[in-house]
């Protein structure tokens, strides 16, 4: 019997072992095809995070140049050109344009006969395994970076200027301004970025062009029965977006791009009147709370949605799920036009880079030109940093998004930054879980960010 | 221990010289001599604790291995070593760390700062930036074209120190070709590619006579760049040779007299500095100490729950009336939740919560009336979290109740029968106190365990509710990690190693008197 008992539990313990390997294989397989799409998703770029969600940590949250493709997977590094006793360039971009910075670099590697290894990252590992390898040497030549990585980048030295000559005029000059700190410019924008309202044209004929017509939109769509009227979502990045148009701000930004983080603007009356048209479209119905990546993808083509304050990082899973959409510019509002942010992607030489001339060259003799900025905005769908580019791209996409863009100015790259994202992204939770009241939400961000600034400043 | 060494000394004849010893001390002296060569590396920057770690680790084979009455101790030396590098060096490394200012700001050792500093060039004012082609001499050594700004000649510089003026077309010299001379008398011309597969040289030579030195900065880019920073080791001060200013190392950053500041800082003991920002403040000790109290219930009760699940469903599967292969399917199939990766166990559930297509919330709206959003309120969270720690661990509870029921003598739950026990009686007086004995050291092991679990409020809540109105980040879901994570890794001016090394600390003082009840356990054992 205990025998019988001994064996029978062999047995089982096998299963169990099989069926945990199984699992676990499972787990690696899925994990293994998610990461693309997974990296992304914790982060306000990979769609729209929900209220309910703080927003992702430090840069990611301004990240909206990763666009949450589904179909991306593992990419393997790429080596392009294989010339013996040539230097060869390391470069670390984002996994989903792997290809894309590997056909432009094939150009360089034709033209000057060196080789580029362009190493895939999930875009965010690319920020903190550099801090971490930068220093002690092992870090590439170039990274793909965004903004506002360089302010503490910069901080900690690992960044080299780069100087453009006279080509610096041909930059969107935002971008160009984003890149640059104390004078010195910190890298080459490749591409921009910034938000956008997407809306469903059957439910809503005509763009709301200031947020003074939305009581009107909404009441309409309510009548309709339509799910989520409107939906924001709710990351600080667009929030940014919304509270200039009432005449807050973070930090005062001066039209030429200047930024002056002394003067920190969360608290301002037109900060709590954006905030309050939160907490009125919420009390009304218009939208609804936890409103987050999972629960648009299925609403927005279902015609649940009417309006989606949000980012182009929106429109890839929208074309993949054939929902219809139009792509507008953010509503004015009693101050004018929204500000929102332009980010801005592109690549920066390490400072501590034992190719350095090389790296140079690999922006300023080769990259900032009109063949390959034009062919990389076209291949990754992007508006580009490159103003010829910029103007010669016929994409309806692109073209709507760069409208919509107009009004941006750079995102500030100072450190400070990094307190803003935490501090808003929770208040914005607590706005859309009625926990908490505009006022305080307002005070509170204005607070956590003011002592960062005081102690970056 | 000393029958031990009587037993070695058997096996190890004293006072004589065998093979095996000889190659004992050859073996010994190539370690030593390795370690020695390679200390100064392995004393770089930031890795001492691990390079001493390291030495007590040789230091302690040697004394081992060189001394026969030690014996014993070559059986335990590679546990001990192990100890040693895994959890004492990393132990100490973060206490260190708590009291620096290490973080993302001062990311680098002042080391590699100067380093970094050192490479900063400036262009005096007025000095050109020219276009340039490089040439090689018959004996290696290198020199630029470079071309002239309008009006000006061009010049040739040289890795040897020289500068003088060249005329295109005129004493032997070539005419332009492509911007500069086809030729030099002397000089090859190098092409592209030749220039590209040198450039490291080239970048890295000085040319031209001291006081104008030209030094390139890309393909296209040559200029007197100079030297911006320069350090002192006596004085440890910088030196801005641009604007003449002197800067002192303060508290990690380099700090002229007026104040201003130099890119990059370093990283610098700040002595308590963390511990005062994480308790000066009233209200963030005030969150802490939330945190720290529901951190305390959520591991005690997430694993009480665990346990009581776990101990209901096996007394009952345990039952004489089940029969015994349903009881074994039964078993197996509550096994399931265990063997799935805990992560996608968490993101389904937190699909089935979410307030707008969740599969619960939804259901307990139409059932019950429930707010469907009862996840996003300070005690809703924390319920959510408190089910889904359970749902993950009760199976390992009937797995090892089971086991544990299964082990108790039938002979002993007999002679309480014929006591004339009933089964309350039976279970509280026989079952229970073997049972515990048992798995008591689980439970308190798996409450130490649970107390550290990020995984699932991460994934899950991500400690969200936030509390209002504080100047940190912090949720009412957060345990002490994920509040350290927030904190460390997620708020203020990027990661700041040095505050997550200080409550690491407080954990590790938190768990070090749980884990130190275990050896009440594990003395219940003991034989002597």
């Amino acid at each position: 019997m205990t025998q019988q008992a001994r064996r029978f539990d062999r047995r089982n313990f096998l299963g169990l072992t099989g069926a945990a390997g199984l699992a676990a294989l499972a787990a690696a397989c899925s994990s293994g095809s998610s990461t693309g799409s997974a990296t992304p998703t914790p982060s306000p770029a990979g769609g729209s995070p929900a209220p309910t969600s703080a927003p992702a940590p430090s840069a990611s949250a301004t990240a909206p140049a990763v666009s949450g493709s589904p179909s991306a997977s593992v990419t393997p590094p790429v080596t392009v050109g294989n010339i013996p006793g040539a230097p060869t360039l390391t470069m670390w971009v984002d996994s989903q344009y792997v290809a894309q910075h590997a056909a432009a670099a094939k150009g360089f590697s034709d033209k000057f006969g060196a080789n580029v290894k362009v190493q895939p990252f999930g875009f965010n590992d690319i920020l903190t395994n550099f801090q971490k390898a930068g220093p002690a040497g092992n870090g590439p030549d170039l990274i793909d970076a965004n903004i506002d990585w360089l302010g503490p980048l910069q901080q900690a030295g690992l960044v080299a200027p780069v100087d453009f000559g006279a080509n610096a005029a041909k930059f969107d000059k935002r971008a160009l301004d984003g890149w640059t700190q104390n004078g010195a410019v910190l890298g080459m924008p490749i591409t921009v970025e910034s938000l956008c309202v997407l809306r469903n044209p059957k439910l809503l004929p005509e763009p709301l062009t200031n947020w003074s017509q939305l009581k009107t939109a909404m009441d309409g769509l309510v009548a309709k029965k339509v799910k989520y009227p409107i939906v924001y979502d709710s990351n600080a990045y667009v929030y940014i977006g919304i509270l200039t148009a009432f005449g807050g701000y973070c930090f005062k930004q001066a039209p030429d791009g200047k930024v002056d983080i002394a003067d920190v603007g969360l608290d301002k009356p037109g900060t709590v009147q954006a905030l309050d048209l939160l907490a009125t479209s919420l009390k009304n119905g218009w939208t609804k709370p936890a409103v987050d990546a999972n629960v648009v993808a299925k609403a927005f083509p279902a015609n649940q949605i009417g309006l989606q304050v949000t980012g182009p990082w929106q429109i890839l899973p929208y074309q993949d799920a054939k929902a219809t959409f139009a792509i507008d510019p953010l509503p004015a509002g009693p101050a004018g036009p929204a500000v929102p942010w332009l980010s801005a992607r592109g690549l920066l030489v390490n400072k501590l880079s034992k190719n350095a001339a090389l790296a140079q060259s690999f922006l300023t003799d080769y990259w900032a030109a009109d063949g390959p900025m034009a062919t990389f905005a076209k291949v990754t769908a992007k508006q580009s940093a490159w103003l010829p580019a910029q103007k010669s791209n016929d994409d309806a996409t692109v073209q709507a998004l760069t409208k919509a863009a107009a009004t941006a100015l750079p995102i500030p790259s100072t450190p400070a930054l990094q307190a803003f994202w935490p501090a808003v992204g929770d208040g914005l939770t607590l706005l859309f879980n009625k926990q908490s009241t505009p006022d305080k939400v307002a005070r509170t961000a204005q607070a956590a960010v003011s002592a960062a600034a005081k102690k970056a400043a | 221990m000393s029958s031990a060494t009587a037993v070695a000394r058997r096996f190890v004849p004293e006072r004589k010289v065998s093979a095996g010893r000889a190659l004992r001390v050859v073996a010994l002296i190539v370690l030593d001599a390795v370690v020695a060569l390679s200390v100064p590396k392995l004393f770089g920057d930031g890795t001492a604790f691990f390079a001493s770690g390291i030495l007590l680790v040789v230091a302690g084979i040697n004394v081992v291995l060189l001394f026969d009455r030690l014996a014993p101790w070559r059986w335990l030396a590679p546990g001990i070593a192990l100890l040693v590098l895994l959890t004492v060096v990393p132990v100490a490394y973060t206490c260190y760390v708590a009291f620096t200012n290490y973080s993302d700001s001062h990311l680098l050792s002042r080391t590699q700062a100067v380093r970094a500093l050192e490479v900063d060039t400036y262009l005096p004012k007025g000095a050109p930036v020219s276009p340039w082609k490089a040439y090689r001499a018959a004996d290696g050594s290198t020199a630029l074209y470079l071309a002239p700004a309008a009006g000006a000649e061009g010049r040739l510089v040289t890795s040897t120190g020289q500068s003088r003026t060249l005329t295109p077309g005129a004493d032997g010299v070539g005419a332009l070709q492509d911007g500069a001379p086809a030729s030099i008398p002397g000089y090859t011309r190098l092409t592209l590619a030749q220039t590209v597969v040198s450039l490291k040289a080239l970048q890295d030579a000085r040319y031209g006579p001291p006081g104008e030195v030209v030094r390139i900065t890309s393909l296209s880019a040559a200029a007197n760049y100079q030297q911006r920073y320069t350090y002192d080791d006596a004085t440890e001060t910088v030196t801005d040779r641009q604007s003449g200013k002197t800067f002192t190392p303060r508290r990690g950053t380099f700090t002229a007299a007026d104040g201003t500041t130099i890119s990059p800082a370093f990283r610098a003991s700040i002595g308590w500095g963390n511990f005062a920002q994480l308790f000066g403040d009233k209200v963030i000790r005030s969150v802490a100490l939330q945190i720290f109290l529901w951190n305390i219930v959520f591991a005690v009760l997430g694993v009480a729950l665990q346990f009581v699940a776990g101990l209901i469903i096996s007394v009952a599967l345990n039952d004489r009336a089940v029969p015994r292969r349903l009881a074994k399917v039964i078993r197996s199939i509550l096994l399931l939740p265990y063997v799935i990766p805990s992560f996608l166990t968490v993101l389904v559930w937190g699909a089935m919560l979410n307030p707008n297509i969740g599969l619960v919330t939804t259901a307990m709206a139409r059932l019950f009336g429930v707010d469907a959003n009862w996840v996003a309120n300070p005690t809703g969270s924390k319920l959510a979290v408190l089910l889904v720690v359970f749902w993950l661990g009760f199976p390992y509870f009937v797995l090892v109740v089971s086991g544990g029921l299964q082990a108790i003598p039938g002979e002993l739950l007999e002679a309480a029968d014929v006591d004339g026990a009933g089964p309350v009686q039976r279970f509280r007086s026989v079952t229970m106190p073997i049972l515990m004995r048992m798995i008591g050291p689980l439970i308190v092991l798996h409450m130490a365990g649970n107390f550290n679990n990020f995984l699932v409020i991460f994934l899950l809540t991500k400690g969200s509710p936030p509390f209002e109105g504080t100047p940190v980040p912090a949720g009412h879901s957060d345990i002490l990690l994920s509040f350290t994570y927030k904190l460390s890794f997620t708020f203020g001016n990027g990661a700041n190693y040095g505050l997550a090394a200080v409550i690491t600390m407080l954990i590790f003082l938190i768990l070090l008197p749980i884990v130190a009840s275990q050896f009440r356990y594990y003395a219940v054992w003991q034989e002597d």
